[in-house]
């Protein structure tokens, strides 16, 4: 199954296959040692700063978030991420809902129960809330909210880094 | 009710679902807008003669579900089991039966007699989804009748299957919903329990109450838990949650609803063909221009300029022939009435009240079309949608921004637009800081005391920064409530996008003229009676003497043959103003003033103030109008430069007072009509009363740093 780098969990590993960016991405990718067909491996996570430790072969090397999202990886792992993680265009499952109170009552009663596939559409102008198509309808929600519903990948949208801004 | 020819049915449905569109086509102009009791739930009701029966439709609020959560859907459910329809009509959106027939599964387990509207049966059409509608009957174990209020189409076959199911001719409500057997075992184990019980005989179902428990439903948590019967039910209760717990990983409220969308997805595997995906929907592509990443924001901002300039400045021209016409009908009863005190009464208390409660009706009216337009066409979650965010760091909800804005033009309308609200704790947030978005008769004052002492090129800056001043005051007083008195809380932001769709011209209509209704009923008396109260107050008592005095000043002027006409005219004005400005004085309002002027003194402010504060408490732009009389000057409004140089001109006035006075004037306690109209809104004294003292406190407070600061510098 194709993934993002960026959503590796730790101690997973997985195989390049493409870097979905501009020029940019690429140069930066490839001024990091790294080329298509590597084999990597999550050896860690650092919330604060937002990089990515990982290992290549035997070789310790870290690389920002921004980058880690752009990177396409091969890998057998089900990866499960919450909701507010996922980019425009990928279509999820939902897992798990651990929201409490109202707001998972909400979620619920919309339909975001175990098993049912939604797609992330756009997020709002300012990046939050976002919004998301199931079941036939449009339901936004805070990214705050999205935190709590947990999901797994039915397919990747691999454009949306490169053109996913006019969504 | 409940005779042989009389039903009662209530109408049940998602918003969106077109349900207030189907309910206007059923009694047509034939209904009444009131509250559901106790909440500030509007409901619609409205009577039918049909083939000799009379149907009372009652519109029961959009919700997508019956949880306790949401007052809306409490308000929906007590109706049901406390009033007893004798039918449901269950309105769902046929485009979007998933999420609708969730709803439905509730309706069921509530075990009432129901019908099954499948509503925009003209978009399906055009669609070419195909729904088996006798197999939908059978699982759902209700009729379905497919219905367009756009077409309107369905409407009488609807009619005539009410008449059916109360005649006893068509079967409804023929099959429970069943869950899995770990869950039904659970159900009857509770229910058994509540069965034996002879307190809940009858009213409520016992199924139903199982459910909700299992659901963790609060109110029937604690319904149950004032009965004898809890002490059995609770350890039933514990040890199913526990067991679910450990089988599953999952509570038996997650896994109810899993089962019920998991009936609704195969009920539609079974009775719905849908046609091969289309490349994209008219409201996707609406969408990806009016919310996209670079054109939403411009877009919203010019969508809210629009209503704003409608609903303020065309809403100017009928406004002044409102007034026009009261100041027309004043005259003439002027002309009719010629004892001085009843004429006073007539015409500056009751005619002036009335006109002060009509001349609000343009910008109501107008306001509520635009806003029942955003909300017809599904606008108004987009709108929300895309300015959440910053709202949201306030406290806010996105759909407070509307009001807000509406601030700017008059806190009256603002406050009734709240109602697009739906959680108690962002509509009271909100109309708390509306208050503070400067309305638009808080302008003369601020013109008036700019013009007096500041220059022409700064004024203008000044009176930005008062708008400015005022939107902080506001954003900030949100965060303060929200993190003190509402914990925090806000209404989540889980909510639909509904398709775009054009409303029908009738819905509209109709709704624009409840609103304005529902003003004209309940705020409109207590307007007139408080306009009335503040006419006495600044006429009474009246001292005799005095203007007894002054009325033989203007005897002696007329009498003196030195004079010329012109000259006498002239004297005579002045002694007349002079005498209103006594009359002020001495009236109960100018004791007042007096009165409280030690609590303005800190401001810098003198009597003459304080009692132009007072009395704008009348209406805002009475405060220039009164310090005109008290200045002697007659009836010089804000453009005057006769009374722009008494303020100047005043030695015991400096820019700091003047500063002062503007931030007081921004903050303090709208005008009584908004007040009234807050109370009404609000449904609570604790919140009129926050209301109150808090723009008071806060203005105070402002005003004392401003002017000791100003004071320093200036």
């Amino acid at each position: 199954m194709l993934n993002r780098l960026e959503n590796l969990p730790t101690h997973k590993r997985g195989r390049i296959v493409k870097v979905d960016g501009g020029n940019g991405a690429l140069s930066n990718f490839e001024s990091l040692g790294l080329e298509i067909g590597d084999e990597v491996e999550v050896t860690g996570k650092f919330p604060h700063n937002g990089a990515i430790p990982l290992r290549k072969e035997n070789e310790d090397l870290s690389i920002g978030k921004g980058l880690a999202s752009k990177i396409i990886i091969d890998t057998d792992e089900e990866i499960i991420i919450s909701l507010d993680k996922a980019k425009v265009g990928d279509q999820l499952k939902v897992v798990k809902v651990k929201s409490d109170g109202e707001i998972r009552r909400r979620l619920l009663d919309m339909g975001l129960v175990k098993d049912a596939e939604l797609e992330i559409v756009r997020s709002a102008p300012l990046g939050d809330p976002i919004e998301v198509m199931l079941n036939g309808f449009n339901l936004s929600l805070r990214l705050k909210e999205a935190e709590g519903i947990f999901v797994k990948f039915v397919d990747l949208n691999q454009e949306a880094n490169r053109n996913g801004w006019y969504k | 009710m409940n005779t042989d020819k009389e039903i009662l049915v209530a109408l049940a449905g998602n918003p969106n679902s077109g349900k207030t569109s189907i309910f206007n086509s059923l009694v047509g102009a034939n209904q009444k807008v009131g509250n559901f009791s106790g909440v500030t739930v509007e409901k619609y009701s409205g009577k039918k003669e049909y083939n000799g029966y009379t149907i009372t439709f009652v519109d029961l609020p959009g919700t997508y579900s019956l949880t306790a959560y949401s007052p809306e859907e409490v308000v929906a459910r007590n109706f049901i089991i406390e009033e007893k329809p004798d039918l449901i009509v269950n309105v769902v959106d046929s485009t979007n039966l998933e999420r609708n027939l969730f709803l439905t599964t509730q309706l069921m387990d509530l075990e009432c007699k129901m019908i099954v509207a499948l509503n925009m049966s003209d978009e399906i059409e055009r669609k070419n989804i195909s729904i088996d509608t006798n197999q939908l009957n059978r699982l759902l174990g209700a009729p379905t009748v497919q219905t367009s209020a756009a077409k309107k189409t369905g409407i009488d076959e609807l009619l005539d299957k009410i008449i059916k199911i109360k005649k006893g001719e068509l079967e409804t409500n023929t099959h429970k919903l069943f869950y899995s057997d770990n869950l039904e075992e659970q159900i009857e184990k509770i229910k058994q329990t509540i069965d034996s019980s002879k307190h809940l005989n009858g009213k409520y179902n016992a199924r139903w109450l199982s459910i909700k428990l299992l659901e963790n439903d609060k109110i029937v948590y604690n319904l149950m838990r004032e009965n004898p019967v809890w002490i059995k039910i609770n350890p039933i209760l514990s040890e199913a949650i526990t067991r679910f717990e450990n089988k599953f990983d999952s509570e038996p409220e997650m896994l109810l609803t899993e089962e019920r969308y998991s009936l609704i997805r195969g009920a539609i595997k079974e009775t719905v063909t849908y046609p091969p995906k289309k490349k994209k929907s008219k409201t996707e592509f609406v969408d990806s221009i009016l919310i996209n990443r670079i054109t939403g924001l411009p877009i919203f901002l010019f969508f809210m300029w629009s209503i704003f300039q409608l609903t303020f400045t065309l809403g100017d021209y009928p406004m002044g022939l409102i007034e026009d016409l009261f100041a027309f009908l004043g005259d003439s009863a002027a002309a009719l009435i010629s004892n001085p005190t009843a004429q006073s009464i007539v015409v500056d208390g009751i005619i002036a009240g009335v006109g002060g409660v009509l001349v609000f009706l343009p910008n109501i009216l107008i306001l509520f079309l635009c806003l029942s337009i955003m909300e017809g066409t599904g606008y108004m979650a987009r709108a929300a949608f895309v300015v959440d965010k910053i709202m949201h760091k306030f406290g806010l909800h996105g759909k407070s921004f509307i009001p807000m804005i509406t601030g700017f033009g008059c806190s009256v309308p603002a406050f009734m637009a709240t109602r697009t609200l739906k959680s108690e704790s962002d509509r009271i947030t909100t109309m708390l800081i509306i208050p503070f978005m400067s309305c638009s008769a808080k302008f003369p004052v601020y013109v008036l005391i700019t013009g007096a002492f500041f220059a022409t090129k700064t004024a203008g800056n000044v009176l930005f920064g008062i708008y400015i001043f005022g939107v902080g005051i506001a954003l900030l007083s949100a965060k303060l409530f929200k993190k003190t008195i509402f914990d925090d809380e806000s209404e989540p932001f889980v909510m639909e996008l509904p398709p775009y769709r054009v409303p029908t011209l009738k819905t509209l209509i109709m709704q624009m003229w409840f609103k304005a209704a529902l003003y004209l009923r309940k705020a409109g008396t207590i307007i007139l009676f408080a306009s009335v109260l503040i006419w006495i107050s600044t006429n009474y008592p009246a001292n005799e003497e005095v203007a007894q005095q002054y009325d033989n000043q203007i005897a002696e002027v007329q009498s003196n043959n030195q004079l010329s006409d012109e000259a006498k005219e002239e004297q005579i004005a002045v002694i007349e103003n002079n005498k209103l400005k006594s009359k002020l004085e001495y009236s109960a309002a100018g004791y007042i003033g007096k009165f409280v002027e030690p609590f303005f003194a800190p401001l810098g402010f003198d009597w003459r103030l304080s009692i132009s504060l007072i009395n704008g408490f009348a209406a805002k732009e009475i405060v220039v109008s009164t310090m005109a009389t008290i200045y002697a000057l007659g009836d010089a409004d804000e453009s005057s430069s006769a009374l722009r140089a008494s303020l100047s001109n005043d030695p015991s006035y400096t820019v700091a007072t003047a500063l002062a006075l503007m931030i007081f004037v921004l903050l303090y306690i709208p005008c009584f009509a908004a007040t009234v109209v807050f109370h009404k809104e609000s449904g609570k004294w604790k919140w009129t009363l926050l209301y109150g003292t808090y723009s008071v406190v806060i203005a105070w407070v402002m005003a004392f740093i401003v002017y000791n600061i100003s004071s320093l510098f200036l």
